[in-house]
């Protein structure tokens, strides 16, 4: 398997405040790898020792073999990165903004309008960028980190503050890098219903640590998925799906829940006869999956405070 | 590194830079305008000259520095460029390198402003003030070179400036030491162990070739030139935090 991202025990700490807490990361060629953890995570200090901002106080770093800070120079040639907000030079154009990074890299002057028409920034191309709304901005800092084609692009919170719209253009954009500019992605971000409509894989931090990684297909298996079940007489119902196994609990009136794990006896239609069998009236089942939100909930749980009135 | 200097350039472009590198020589030039409207009459190309030249080195040249360096520091500090500039594939050193070869340009289009402003002021005064009249001869020679060497004198102060500009985000801090070292200068230039202070250095070329000014201008420009690869390296050393 090659990695293009591979972590060893990163730390990094600030004083006393332990930031980054032994992160052992692994991101896949091809991926678009989801970091993602609430505010204060450790993630934009992890991407900036990624991108070799800081010096990792323990582990070690390696991009695309390489190891991370010691050969900064030929790592960074092949990413391209955006980190927190995208910063720009609002007294300049949007093509200057492009143009100065172009020239820093060596590139040909082509590839400035390029990456603009990438982002879809070329008819804005002249207006100062400090008139750009936020999508826009966050558009043309993408477009900058898409400059000489990198084979990884870093990306910290892409869609902070952006409107739906901005949103719904952001995903689009980040799901078409892989195929259109075949490149690897990393993108943190505290949303994460937003990660999980766009991500193959995804890694989970909280309070400086990597709680969990892996494809989101597995990521999201991990946790069971739910069944709904909208019936008659739900508390006897329950009683009866218990005795056949089921991991059944009445919600409300005339609602059961259950959690599977997946086992053939939950299978909705299995259900649904089992209780039309012994007369219940079954009006509906629904078949919940697990959000990503979920998953993050359950993974962080033996680490959160409990909540309540002491 | 080229590439470098040459987009430090174009960062500069609807900045207030240009303004600055042509108000503060404007400046010093309406200070021999003034002398000759408070007291018409014929006076001296030299005694003119040196008025302005005395309003620059001790004044104006020293805030106009200032400003400069903060400006272009606020280039990047404000939009917090660092993590975007020090994460390319350029060597970090030279990042602050381009700077400080921009910063020395423009100084170098500073003096060559304050020429062109004091004798364009003067001869337009003697055309407009009835009765004044610059006398002798105007040695254009001689005054481009003394300004080059005051301007040059004043390289260690603007190596210091920039310095303090990049390294602390809030403005107020190379502001301060602008001002601070700007009056210090007026205060100590009497007493002795004020000749090494940077920010006097460009007065002192007004007394060449005397050994101490002499001593003291080639601190202010040759030590301007040993300070360069120290903040270079402290610079680029240093972890940016936005």
């Amino acid at each position: 398997m090659s990695f293009v991202i591979e972590t060893q025990g990163l730390t990094h700490r600030f004083g006393g405040f332990t930031a980054v807490d032994d992160v052992d990361l692994r991101v896949e060629a091809g991926a678009i790898y989801g970091f993602l953890g609430p505010n204060g995570s450790g993630k934009t200090t992890t991407i900036r020792i990624l991108l070799g901002l800081l010096r990792p106080q323990a582990g070690r770093v390696e991009i695309f073999g390489l190891p991370m800070p010691n050969r900064r120079r030929a790592i960074a040639r092949a990413v391209g990165a955006m980190v927190e907000t995208p910063s720009l030079y609002g007294h300049l154009s949007g093509f200057d903004n492009v143009d100065l990074t172009r020239r820093a890299l060596g590139l040909r002057p082509s590839e400035t309008w390029r990456v603009l028409e990438l982002v879809d920034l070329r008819d804005f191309a002249g207006q100062r960028a400090g008139s750009y709304s936020l999508g826009m901005r966050q558009r043309l800092g993408i477009g900058r980190a898409l400059l000489g084609e990198p084979r990884l692009l870093v990306l910290d919170e892409p869609t902070n503050g952006l409107d739906p719209a901005g949103v719904m253009d952001m995903r689009r954009l980040i799901r078409a890098l892989p195929a259109r500019q075949g490149v690897s992605v990393f993108v943190s971000s505290h949303l994460l219903g937003e990660v999980e409509q766009v991500a193959t894989h995804v890694g989970l931090m909280f309070q400086g640590a990597l709680v969990a990684q892996s494809t989101m297909t597995e990521m999201l298996a991990s946790v069971p998925r739910r069944i709904e079940i909208a019936v008659t007489r739900a508390d006897e119902a329950a009683l009866r799906l218990r005795a056949a196994r089921v991991d059944a609990v009445t919600q409300g009136e005339g609602r059961i829940h259950i959690a599977t794990a997946g086992r053939p006896h939950e299978d909705p239609a299995r259900l649904n006869a089992l209780l039309v069998g012994e007369g219940f009236d079954v009006s509906s089942i629904l078949t919940r999956e697990p959000s990503l939100e979920e998953v993050f909930m359950r993974k962080t749980a033996p680490s959160r405070p409990a909540h309540g009135v002491h | 590194m080229l590439a470098l200097v040459l987009n430090e350039c174009i960062k500069l472009k609807r900045s207030l830079a240009v303004m600055v590198c042509l108000a503060a020589p404007l400046c010093a030039a309406t200070f021999p305008v003034m002398v000759m409207l408070n007291k018409p009459g014929p006076k001296p190309w030299v005694q003119l000259l040196a008025e302005g030249a005395a309003v620059w080195a001790y004044f104006m040249f020293p805030m106009a520095v200032t400003a400069l360096s903060v400006l272009m520091a606020q280039i990047e500090h404000g939009p917090r460029m660092w993590n975007h500039l020090l994460a390319l594939p350029t060597r970090r050193s030279s990042v602050f390198l381009a700077k400080v070869v921009v910063l020395a340009a423009l100084v170098l289009v500073m003096a060559v402003a304050l020429y062109a402003c004091l004798y364009a002021a003067i001869l337009l005064a003697t055309l407009l003030i009835p009765g004044a009249r610059a006398t002798g001869d105007p040695q254009a020679g001689e005054t481009l070179v003394s300004i080059l060497l005051l301007n040059g004198a004043g390289l260690m102060m603007a190596v210091i400036q920039l310095w303090v500009a990049l390294r602390f985000r809030n403005f107020a801090v190379p502001l301060v030491v602008g001002i601070v070292g700007t009056f210090l200068a007026l205060a100590v230039r009497a007493a002795k162990q004020g000749v090494f202070l940077p920010w006097l250095a460009p007065a002192y070329t007004f007394t060449l070739p005397d050994p101490t000014s002499l001593a003291v201008v080639g601190f202010g420009s040759l030590g301007g030139l040993v300070l360069i690869p120290v903040m270079v390296a402290h610079l680029a050393r240093h972890e940016p935090t936005g």
